[in-house]
């Protein structure tokens, strides 16, 4: 009798068991048939649109299209998820030439290895909107077009993982180009997310950047926006370089660390800028600043870097009402003189506020003890932190009045940056992770059970 | 035959040692992965547009474009150098500064802008600007008189020739901003 109901209990368990693998199984399998479109007709795309009448909309019908296309002439052209374009030629994919042209809304495969591109853009107010694009070359080429709008695509690299990133593309890149606007963009795995040069008046609002060489690369875009974007685990989130009036704000550049050079926000050679409200965490070093001045460095959150902020010749910015959170050396300045250090919060400053404004009344300088001493013989960060280094670090007082100061440490954080977490990033493509898990550690128990159930000791 | 192979394992030593006695200053390989210019900060890519100084100490300075190693110079004099390379554009190779050959136009593109090419021939030089239709070839010395712009500043003075009038704004703060 007894036997006979765990038998019972067994089959049952059993049951259970392969019902939640099946189900584990068809979930990854239907998710791997969205993605491979049906493949019963090619059509031409070039036909489709040579055929097509000047301000047309052309709505593709599901299934395979081959490109490279030529649009020169004003059209809309909408597909779905069901539409792929793919390109083997050396070509761009889709090549937009004339004014005023949208794309939106399908995949397309650049199958080409090297210097081709997904679509190149050589026309002013050109849209490409919710456009998933696999390249093994470059993705979004803006070469002199103006006004356009380039809004919540997806750019992902499509060749074997371990290549150098030098030899991959940018993502979105622009040459000449002025008046754009870069929004909700996801890229990952590229040369450069979004590499932007000789290009004035740019707004890159809102991408997602991960892994790839630089998050966001800027070279000589004077006027621009970068705002509210999205860096994990590039070598550099956001490499600044060469421009004048640029707003830099509320960005989040997070675990840029698994490169020798890698930094949170690099400035080089930046002027009048103002850099604010950004998140800079658990990078090698939070922001750099190199000859860069009149700079606006403001409210930003540096927290948990190797090096918080870093100066080298730069002169003349104001560093004002940011939130230094463990970082393992807070400041570190070469060359840099009249900064304004002022009102920040330390959270390892001693500070004294009799009059009760917040501020301190006594200034918070930089102890440098440690980091020249691991400048110079890298391997005593062994001792970071150990009573010894602390002693050592108080009794050294050598040129003190060359120190990076604040001359009005703040007393409490200014920003409530700590409780806020951090955007994450880990969905995954087909299932997402924590499912996955709870399949995974369910079926695990179950089966633990039934053999504790089955085969345990029983004193009967 | 064991006998000979000593002997060439020796002579060989010796080759090394005596080697080692003079100053050579051999350019280093670029590595993607953790060179980045001394001046600008970017990664040097291992194409024909990155450049690198030996230091008479033995260090290797590494550039990812020659303007970038003229404003080195600029800044820390010559004094130092035991020897200065650009490479070739057709085959990468390293070649003395000195004896390459430069071609230089605005809309060349390389790394920092500086718009300036290096050939290790006078004739593959000419090739290119042939083919280019356009560049302007300089030797070693007449580049010290070349005045380093990066091409940013060209293109605004283009504008200046007839181009959307709010652009001439930004073009008058460019004059006075570059690096």
């Amino acid at each position: 009798m007894r036997s006979k109901h765990r038998m019972n209990v067994l089959i049952f368990v059993v049951l259970i068991h392969f019902i939640l693998v099946s189900l584990l199984f068809t979930v990854v399998a239907f998710s791997a048939t969205e993605e491979e479109v049906s493949s019963k007709q090619i059509f031409d795309l070039q036909q489709i649109v040579d055929e097509a009448q000047p301000g047309d909309t052309l709505v593709l019908a599901e299934g395979n299209y081959l490109g490279p296309v030529v649009i020169n002439k004003v059209l809309h052209i909408q597909g779905s998820n069901q539409v792929l374009l793919t390109n083997d030629s050396p070509e761009a994919a889709i090549m937009i030439q004339a004014e005023g042209v949208v794309v939106e809304g399908f995949n397309i495969r650049q199958n080409y290895v090297n210097e081709s591109a997904a679509i190149v853009v050589t026309a002013d107010e050109v849209g490409l909107k919710d456009l998933n694009i696999q390249t093994k070359g470059y993705g979004i080429l803006l070469r002199d077009a103006d006004r356009g709008t380039v809004l919540h695509n997806s750019i992902s690299w499509l060749r074997t993982k371990n290549i150098k990133t030098g030899e991959k593309g940018n993502g979105i890149d622009l040459y000449n180009s002025h008046n754009n606007t870069i929004e909700q963009n996801k890229i990952q795995n590229m040369r450069d997310g979004i590499y932007l040069e000789n290009s004035r008046q740019l707004k890159i609002l809102n991408n997602q950047l991960m892994g790839s060489r630089y998050g966001i690369h800027c070279m000589y875009i004077d006027g621009s926006e970068i705002i509210g974007n999205l860096g994990e685990y590039n070598i550099t989130g956001a490499m600044i370089m060469g421009v004048r009036d640029v707003l830099v704000s509320n960005n989040s550049f997070l675990k840029q660390s698994k490169n020798v050079n890698a930094q949170g926000i690099l400035l080089y050679s930046v002027q009048n800028s103002v850099i604010e409200q950004n998140i800079v965490e658990g990078n090698r070093v939070g922001i750099y600043i190199e000859s860069s001045q009149e700079n606006q460095i403001r409210e930003n959150s540096i927290l948990r870097n190797f090096i918080g902020i870093q100066f080298v010749h730069a002169e003349s910015n104001k560093i004002h009402d940011n939130d230094f959170v463990s970082n393992v050396i807070e400041a570190e300045a070469t060359d840099s003189d009249a900064n304004e250090i002022e009102q920040n919060y330390w959270d390892s400053a001693q500070g004294l506020d009799l009059n009760k404004d917040g501020i301190s009344e006594i200034p918070y300088a930089i102890n440098p003890f440690y980091q020249e001493l691991i400048s110079k013989t890298p391997a005593f960060q062994l001792f970071f932190q150990s009573t010894g280094m602390t002693f050592l670090s108080s009794m050294y007082t050598n040129n003190q009045e060359s120190w990076t100061k604040d001359s009005s440490p703040l007393m409490k954080m200014s920003i409530d940056s700590i409780s806020k977490p951090p955007p994450s990033s880990t969905e995954k493509g087909n299932i997402s992770e924590t499912t996955f898990m709870l399949l995974i550690t369910s079926t695990l128990l179950i089966t633990s059970v039934a053999i504790i159930f089955y085969s345990g000791v029983s004193k009967s | 035959m064991k006998k000979w192979s000593m002997a060439f394992a020796l002579m060989l030593g010796i080759f090394l040692l005596v080697g080692c006695g003079q100053k050579k200053y051999t350019p280093q390989a670029i590595n993607e992965d953790v060179d980045v210019c001394v001046i600008c900060n970017m990664q040097v890519k291992d194409d024909a547009f990155a450049t690198q100084i030996v230091t008479k100490d033995g260090k290797n300075l590494k550039f990812d474009d020659i303007g970038c190693m003229n404003e080195w110079k600029q800044k820390n004099g010559v004094d130092h150098i035991g020897m200065d390379y650009v490479r070739d554009y057709n085959d990468k190779e390293w070649i003395q500064f000195s004896k390459a050959t430069y071609v230089y136009d605005s809309s060349f593109r390389t790394p920092m802008a500086y718009g300036i090419i290096s050939f290790k021939v006078k004739k593959s030089a000419e090739d290119f600007v042939h083919e280019q239709g356009t560049g302007q070839i300089l030797s070693a010395d007449e580049l010290s008189n070349h005045t380093w712009q990066q091409s940013k500043d060209m293109m605004d003075m283009h504008m200046e020739e007839g181009m959307d009038g709010d652009m001439h704004e930004d073009m008058n703060m460019d004059h006075n901003g570059t690096n």
